[in-house]
């Protein structure tokens, strides 16, 4: 049931994210709404909800639109599984901790891109990259962090979300 | 699995990047190596993503744009008669293009068949974040596509595809960094190579040409077309307007900032232009 709802989840945020987003974009900025939901799984459910979500979410954006696959698979884990290490271990908030982990989420993001255009032996200005696409980005997304965080605690209130995963 | 994963979770998130890490540096190299599996998860997405894009287009048009709606069906309109307009030129080009192998085959020139065939394709998602330019349209293998041809709309040059599926392809704007076209000046006949200028998002999107010899006196304002040397684009597709030229001290050439004609914002429907020479020959 859990892994249908996941499921269910990535795909609906991948069809949102390439059909609906471009019409809701300010100044080129776009959300990251699978930044967002792999954070809220890894502060709701650690990491290895957090990593496979943030694994089969990537794969699904490197096979839609990507030319090399994978990249988006690996980053998208890497920070699932890094966020979702302090899962159970701070008390985390409604809006301020969220917020936080989605910003630092975004910034190592685009950190594991450059790198990757870095080897693509693309050129790209470094403070246009700064100021138009990193601090929009996690600005927008930000904001839109703590609604979308709202409704997936009220997910995981139910209980086949959190039944077979919490064994001992 | 959870247990297992819960015992070695580090391992396991070592493995499987290394394991990406392959992937990544395999299909870079090679693209189009997991074309297949491709091919399938966009047929399945497609649909929906068709639904949503349509769906979304019309709350856009209905509801929030109440005022503006007048305004973009009177464009939509005015587009519509555009490219019905095109194409009625396009036949007579083709009718000219014919007489011209006609001509060329009694001069002996050349034994060359260049045609133009057009199919209209609509796009159906972009992709998201901000890097990369690239949009699917809804038309692939199965309506006769295949990589490298040119994508045009009744402005000008929109880009090339640069992978197909069943009933999809991907399009590489002009506008992204990694695009690259050769291009010469309208008016000066000065070649040079017209490459997107930045991977930031395509309401940005300016392009750059470079490569522009130092004598050349280019204005801003000339008229920037493709040369059709590189075989993937048809000679005489419009590309944009020079905004300005500049010269780097170290540079032995000029480089000239290009406004696009195309508007890449309001990006609904396309032209493939399909050439009989790039799906003869396949490189």
């Amino acid at each position: 049931m859990r892994v249908w709802v996941i499921l269910f989840i990535l795909l609906l945020n991948i069809v949102l994210q390439s059909s609906f987003f471009p019409f809701i974009e300010i100044y080129g900025a776009e959300p990251d709404s699978l930044m967002i939901l792999v954070v809220s799984f890894a502060l709701l459910a650690g990491s290895p909800t957090a990593s496979i979500v943030g694994f089969c979410g990537g794969l699904l954006q490197d096979i839609l639109f990507g030319e090399a696959l994978g990249i988006y698979a690996l980053l998208y884990m890497l920070i699932g599984y890094a966020i979702g290490l302090v899962h159970q271990k701070i008390y985390v908030g409604r809006i301020i901790f969220p917020i936080f982990f989605v910003v630092i989420g975004i910034i190592a993001k685009e950190f594991i891109l450059l790198v990757y255009i870095f080897f693509m032996r693309i050129e790209i200005p470094f403070e246009q990259l700064i100021f138009r696409i990193v601090i929009p980005e996690a600005v927008y997304t930000a904001i839109l962090m703590p609604f979308v965080y709202y409704l997936m605690e009220r997910l995981y209130q139910f209980k086949f979300m959190t039944k077979k995963w919490r064994f001992k | 699995m959870p247990e297992f994963l819960k015992k070695h979770p580090l391992a396991i998130i070592t493995v499987v990047s290394v394991l990406l890490i392959a992937l990544i540096i395999v299909t870079s190299i090679n693209p189009g190596a997991m074309t297949k599996v491709e091919g399938f998860i966009g047929q399945i997405v497609t649909p929906a993503q068709k639904f949503m894009y349509t769906m979304t287009t019309r709350v856009v048009n209905f509801f929030i744009e109440l005022q503006e709606r007048r305004e973009l069906e009177s464009r939509y309109a005015e587009q519509k008669a555009l490219i019905a307009e095109m194409e009625k030129q396009l036949m007579r080009l083709e009718e000219l293009e014919k007489e011209n192998q006609r001509l060329k085959r009694l001069l002996e020139f050349s034994n060359e068949t260049e045609e133009l065939v057009l199919t209209g394709a609509r796009v159906i998602g972009k992709n998201p974040g901000s890097w990369f330019n690239v949009f699917l349209i809804d038309k692939g293998e199965d309506h006769g596509l295949s990589v490298n041809m040119a994508v045009i709309n009744d402005r000008g040059l929109v880009g090339r595809i640069i992978e197909v599926g069943p009933n999809w392809s991907k399009v590489r704007s002009i506008v992204d960094g990694q695009s690259s076209v050769s291009a010469i000046i309208e008016r000066t006949r000065d070649n040079g190579q017209v490459e997107g200028n930045n991977n930031i998002s395509m309401e940005d999107g300016t392009c750059r040409m470079i490569y522009l010899s130092l004598e050349s006196d280019i204005v801003p304002g000339d008229r920037v077309i493709t040369s059709g040397l590189e075989e993937i684009f048809p000679k005489g597709i419009y590309i944009g307007e020079v905004i300005s030229v500049e010269r780097n001290k170290r540079d032995l050439f000029k480089t000239a900032l290009i406004q696009p004609a195309v508007d890449f914002r309001r990006l609904e429907e396309v032209l493939v232009v399909r050439t009989v020479r790039n799906s003869n020959e396949k490189k």
